[in-house]
């Protein structure tokens, strides 16, 4: 048992040694894994599985104080994460400007995760008020990571236009349906050179892996996680595929073939009968 | 200052006010000690526009204000 731990602990240190650096506006990251902190049944839970999953990031929303609250949520998680405030439940340019405003007056950041979502049902993000939602506050220096659907297009409008991040969506938000379009992915990740994190719709650990798997710089999530049986297990088995798909990727995936390539050689084999 | 009392908008509730004619900060002040919260991380809209903590004593508020109050919370 002992011998299993040490084990662990050392493939766990390989692991950390071995991360490459992430850079996003000027910052450096070693975790490809940004966490959000809602839905967890409650904050000891948030707080373990977000220390196990590795984040160095974590989404936070901007909600009107409420004085029947006793404590601040932000005094009860760690101190050692990058904040990146979120515009969630913003449906229109008005409302997602205001929100972003508000967030870097209280968080003193200028990054902000960029949501416009179209209706309550699907929060599908609205690519138009998200487009000209971008261009005004890029205007005003924000950094901007845009949520937004898997269309290749729209993605890379969204770079060209000057988001730090892309962020679009594998299936709808909490919906854990997992990568739905493949090829629109691949297609992003062919068409964009910046930073591109899958943001929404992750339902399980392989569904992370595919994604880094496929050459994108992270990924976003929150409900796969925060509504698991064990929140703490399922963050570090995120962190896990993250870390593997992208060193997957790191090593160039074999191209599929739709005939088998044999292994071993036939060479020398001891004759047919 | 006059103890009149007056009634403002805060996060989509009523508020009373013994200030006749307050600043922002005054209000935030007063509405924060009657609820016993602290102003750490508080962010401030006036009929949704931000209000920069720096210009709050600036910022006369009258009768009609929509006053909100937000704070960074849990989210995805």
């Amino acid at each position: 048992m002992i011998k299993l731990k040490l084990f662990y602990l050392l493939v766990e240190d390989d692991l950390n040694m071995n991360l490459e650096t992430l850079l996003i506006d000027g910052k450096k990251f070693q975790s490809r894994l940004i966490m959000g902190t809602a839905l967890y049944p409650n904050l000891d839970l948030l707080n373990r599985s977000l220390e196990s999953s590795g984040a160095e990031i974590v989404t936070l929303a901007i909600r009107r104080l409420d004085i029947t609250n006793k404590s601040n949520f932000l005094d009860q998680i760690k101190r050692k994460y990058t904040y990146l405030p979120n515009t969630a439940g913003c449906f229109t340019k008005k409302e997602a400007i205001l929100t972003a405003e508000l967030a870097r007056e209280s968080l003193e950041t200028n990054w902000i995760k960029l949501e416009l979502i179209s209706d309550e049902e699907i929060l599908l993000p609205d690519p138009i008020e998200l487009f000209e939602s971008c261009k005004e506050l890029i205007k005003k220096k924000f950094k901007i990571f845009a949520y937004c659907s898997d269309d290749p297009i729209l993605c890379k409008r969204l770079e060209d236009l000057g988001c730090e991040v892309v962020m679009p969506l594998v299936s709808p938000i909490g919906s854990g349906l997992g990568i739905r379009n493949e090829h629109n992915l691949e297609i992003i990740r062919r068409m964009c050179n910046g930073k591109i994190f899958v943001d929404a719709g992750i339902g399980k650990p392989s569904d992370a892996a595919r994604i880094m798997e496929m050459g994108f710089d992270g990924v976003l999530l929150n409900s796969s996680v925060a509504r698991s049986l064990d929140p703490e297990k399922m963050a570090k088995a995120m962190k896990l595929a993250v870390i593997s798909g992208r060193e997957g990727y790191k090593s160039g995936l074999i191209e599929k073939s739709k005939l088998a390539i044999k292994s071993t050689t036939f060479k020398g084999k001891i004759s047919n009968f | 200052m006059s103890e009149t009392k007056k009634i403002f908008l805060i996060n989509g509730s009523s508020f009373v006010c013994k200030l006749k004619n307050p600043n922002l900060n005054d209000l935030i002040e007063i509405f924060l000690t009657e609820n016993k919260k602290l102003s750490t991380k508080i962010a401030v809209a006036v009929n949704n526009i931000l209000v920069e903590r720096s210009k709050w004593k600036k910022k006369k508020i009258s009768f009609h204000d929509k006053i909100e109050i937000v704070l960074p919370f849990s989210g995805g």
